[in-house]
């Protein structure tokens, strides 16, 4: 599978690939994590977020994890996604689209320094 | 664990959201129902926790919206499940016809609707009379231009002296009995209450004139029924003057009655009103129209612009 194919993503689905780039997440971590990483720009709602990742499931750009991190100090009932490979080589091939983007801004001197990272 | 021990607004909340996954499909409900209820839950204790019951207020329409919004994608998607099928589906028109298509094409199902529901419902059809009351000749007491003697002639025409001559006069009884009791004779308490639901008295304003309009399926029995009310109003007085004129005290009656206006059947029913129900109807389907074109060309958009897999716009 080409990533290049699947680019770009909207923001919904390339915020929930980055949530899970640092390891499996339950649906409500990676909601809050999207709400912080953005500083609360971009919210999903629950049908949102599950509608979103049953469409990444379907495209085998994330998965189901069998493995609870702390089965003990856990909701039995809460389900965990992790990122598959392809998912994870998609989610890069889209970071680095945006960044080649950002640097052509800066080329065009319509952003800052090097420092300015932006995402829209 | 649950850290967070529910209270009531919390519990409140969640049990009318697990009520609207209705909304989904029963697949899409089945597979992520409980987890989609649980996020919602894990929101509604951090709001509660946060700003208690104003931040809970505020989380809740934007849930809802967020559900209706995706329950309509989902449904869409089951009937667009793969790619191959969304091109199929894409209209090869452009932009502003298929804008005026869907319009169209949700307009005219309400507007017949309408039309339906305007056929299906009964015919009524009204009678007026109107009358003058005016004092009895020889008569020694004040204006009829008192309201309050107005207001009691309006009173008694709807009284139980009045109707009971009605209803024997009309032998409702025995025909209403058939219509509506399956031959059975009605009580006469029980045809004067459905009298006086199909009958309205009105004081014109400035006048010693009343007007009755009686109501019926049938536009004779209508014009039968105001005309046996007059009927029965002036026997009444009739028979309140002839015992003033039998026993030296009590109330003196000293009106009589005019008929300006004898009921006819009138032939056009009152109701249902159809030019009234055909705009009624016209202006429901072009505002839905209006309001569901949009949203479907938001969706068809959003897929094509999309990439595998289908995803839904951001929650703002």
């Amino acid at each position: 599978m080409d990533p290049a194919e699947m680019l770009p993503l909207t923001p919904a689905v390339f915020h929930i690939l980055l949530a899970l780039a640092e390891g499996e997440r339950h649906g409500y971590a990676i909601m809050r994590e999207v709400a912080d990483s953005t500083g609360g720009q971009i919210k999903m709602g629950p049908g949102t977020l599950y509608g979103t990742i049953k469409r990444l499931l379907a495209a085998g750009l994330v998965k189901e994890s069998a493995e609870r991190p702390d089965p003990g100090m856990d909701d039995e009932r809460r389900r965990y996604y992790q990122l598959t490979a392809p998912g994870r080589r998609v989610v890069t091939a889209e970071a680095e689209r945006l960044a080649a983007m950002v640097k052509l801004a800066q080329g065009k001197r319509l952003l800052g320094g090097a420092h300015f990272v932006a995402y829209e | 664990m649950n850290n967070h021990p529910d209270n009531q607004a919390v519990d409140r909340a969640c049990r009318w959201y697990r009520r609207l996954l209705v909304f989904y499909p029963r697949a899409h409900r089945e597979e992520y129902g409980v987890a989609i209820l649980q996020l919602f839950r894990d929101q509604c204790r951090d709001a509660w926790a946060s700003g208690g019951s104003l931040s809970l207020l505020a989380l809740c329409p934007v849930a809802v919206l967020d559900l209706l919004k995706t329950s309509l994608w989902e449904h869409l998607a089951t009937l667009n499940r793969s790619r191959l099928m969304l091109r199929s589906f894409r209209p090869t028109i452009k932009p502003l016809p298929e804008f005026f298509l869907l319009v169209v094409a949700v307009f005219l199902p309400v507007f017949l609707c309408g039309i339906l529901i305007t056929y299906m419902i009964p015919k009524t059809y009204g009678s007026v009379t109107m009358i003058r009351l005016r004092d009895a000749p020889g008569s020694s007491t004040g204006s009829l231009f008192d309201p309050y003697r107005l207001k009691n002639a309006f009173e008694t025409i709807q009284s139980h002296e009045v109707l009971e001559k009605v209803v024997k006069e009309l032998g409702l009884k025995e025909s209403w009995g058939k219509k509506y009791n399956a031959g059975q004779p009605l009580s006469g308490l029980d045809i004067e209450a459905m009298i006086r639901y199909r009958i309205e008295v009105q004081l014109i304003h400035n006048t010693q004139m009343l007007q009755i309009t009686a109501y019926s399926d049938n536009p004779g029995e209508a014009a039968k029924l105001a005309n046996g009310i007059i009927a029965g109003y002036r026997a009444c007085l009739a028979e309140k003057a002839a015992m003033t004129s039998t026993v030296s005290s009590g109330m003196v009656v000293d009106e009589t009655v005019d008929i300006i206006m004898p009921a006819v059947p009138q032939f056009r029913p009152v109701r249902p009103n159809k030019r009234f129900n055909a705009v009624v109807g016209a202006l429901a389907g072009l505002m839905a129209g209006l309001v569901v074109a949009p949203f479907v060309l938001g969706f068809v958009g959003e897929v094509r612009k999309s990439k595998v897999p289908p995803v839904m716009p951001q929650n703002s």
